[in-house]
């Protein structure tokens, strides 16, 4: 009964009427309305006034459609292929049985072709980003090499030991350079690490964390000094034909 | 006048043909839509042969945009966005011609008096407000589904449809 109370003395609103008129509203919300309105002089006289509206616009006619309008719509797709179906207007004239096959293998003649220029596009599209690959493989090498010379030729001291590591670091992960352009690299850095340091390699390449690795393996004489950086350097740079 | 759940399934059927390379099957489409669409565009347009052009391009722009339907089902609420739209703009253009240019009334229909006042009406109101009036009551949508077809919540439908109810009277008792 209170929420009756709510509906009387027509505080029901235009648009929660229209709503009911419209059937927007269910339940119990829907009762409450229906028996307001029963009883609410100025409720029916808006709802009159809503079913004269309603009345009034469905006064308009439903028109048929024409009898060639799905023909229209055909002949408006074919005059957007021009392509592959160029003569639709023609073949819809034709005996309605052929007209229709011929319809279906145009439209099919067209799918294909947009299918074997769509693998052409994807097969330049596969061996552009192959190339891109190979592309940036050589730079990557070509700039870790220029590096590994720039610690061979820079001064001896032990601010290389961080570059050694950093440098050695990036060769473990370029694991798809080639073989030769690895070891060289990393054959740089162990020379120059061995003049830089002098005695007891072993100890440096541990504190750099560079012992446990296969690219570091000990060498014969490494533990008991090294020699002076310079015939290392050369024995690498070929120098006395190595 | 309007059964979407029946024809929902018989079109998802159409529409994986034609997604298929059925072409025929798009015939199908038409020929099951092509009465409320036609009606749809004349009651905005208020011109007979005009709502005809407008609901022949809107068959032709939903078959090469098919692949973008979400649901195979929704091809009739999918269409009749694609035809408000079109019809607002074709409603737009022909507001510049001079209503003796209009022809309002139907194909092969007896001339409607009622029919030409109400044309006229509707012609004199804002195009936001004569849509939501004639989705409401000459396609008896529901609140939601002009909502979906216009893109806007469902309060904004109600009040819509208050306003244009109220400005249809007006010009109405006015004429």
């Amino acid at each position: 009964m209170m929420a009756l109370a709510e509906f009387q003395c027509c505080k029901v609103s235009d648009k929660q009427l229209a709503a009911f008129y419209d059937g927007e509203i269910s339940g119990w919300r829907a009762r409450l309305l229906q028996a307001h309105v029963a009883v609410c002089a100025r409720c029916q006289q808006r709802l009159e006034a809503l079913s004269r509206l309603t009345w009034a616009v469905r006064s308009l006619p439903r028109l048929t459609p024409s009898p060639g309008f799905t023909e229209a719509v055909i002949e408006a797709l074919s005059a957007r292929e021009p392509l592959v179906l160029a003569d639709m207007a023609g073949q819809l004239n034709a005996p309605s049985g052929r007209s229709g096959r011929e319809f279906v293998e145009a439209v099919m003649d067209r799918v294909r072709w947009r299918g074997r220029r769509r693998t052409a596009q994807l097969a330049a599209s596969s061996a552009k980003s192959r190339r891109a690959v190979a592309a940036s493989a050589t730079v990557g090498a070509v700039a870790m090499v220029a590096a590994c010379l720039l610690l061979v030729c820079g001064r001896p001291n032990l601010a290389l030991l961080p570059r050694a590591k950093a440098i050695v670091e990036v060769v473990a992960l370029a694991a798809p350079w080639p073989e030769q352009i690895r070891a060289a690299a990393v054959g740089l850095v162990r020379v120059r690490l061995r003049g830089a340091v002098g005695t007891g390699i072993d100890v440096e390449l541990q504190h750099i964390g560079l012992l446990g690795k296969p690219e570091f393996r000990e060498l014969p004489g490494d533990s008991a000094g090294a020699p002076a950086g310079g015939s290392g350097l050369n024995s690498y740079c070929g120098k006395d034909g190595g | 006048m309007r059964d979407w759940l029946g024809q929902a399934g018989a079109d998802a059927g159409a529409v994986r043909r034609v997604l298929a390379g059925d072409a025929e099957a798009y015939a199908e489409l038409v020929e099951r839509h092509r009465h409320w669409a036609v009606n749809l565009a004349y009651h905005l347009i208020g011109d007979a042969e005009e709502a005809e052009d407008v609901a022949q391009e809107a068959f032709v722009i939903a078959y090469s945009k098919l692949h973008q339907l979400r649901s195979s089902g929704a091809f009739g609420p999918w269409l009749r966005r694609i035809l408000v739209n079109l019809a607002s703009r074709r409603r737009r253009r022909l507001s510049r011609r001079s209503a003796a240019e209009i022809d309002p009334t139907g194909v092969g229909e007896a001339t409607n008096s009622t029919a030409v006042a109400v044309h006229a009406v509707l012609r004199l109101m804002p195009d936001h407000l004569a849509v939501v009036l004639v989705l409401r009551e000459l396609h008896s949508l529901s609140y939601r589904e002009i909502a979906e077809t216009l893109s806007i919540p469902v309060g904004t439908v109600r009040s819509r449809l208050h306003a244009a109810r109220e400005m249809f009277r007006r010009l109405w008792d006015a004429e």
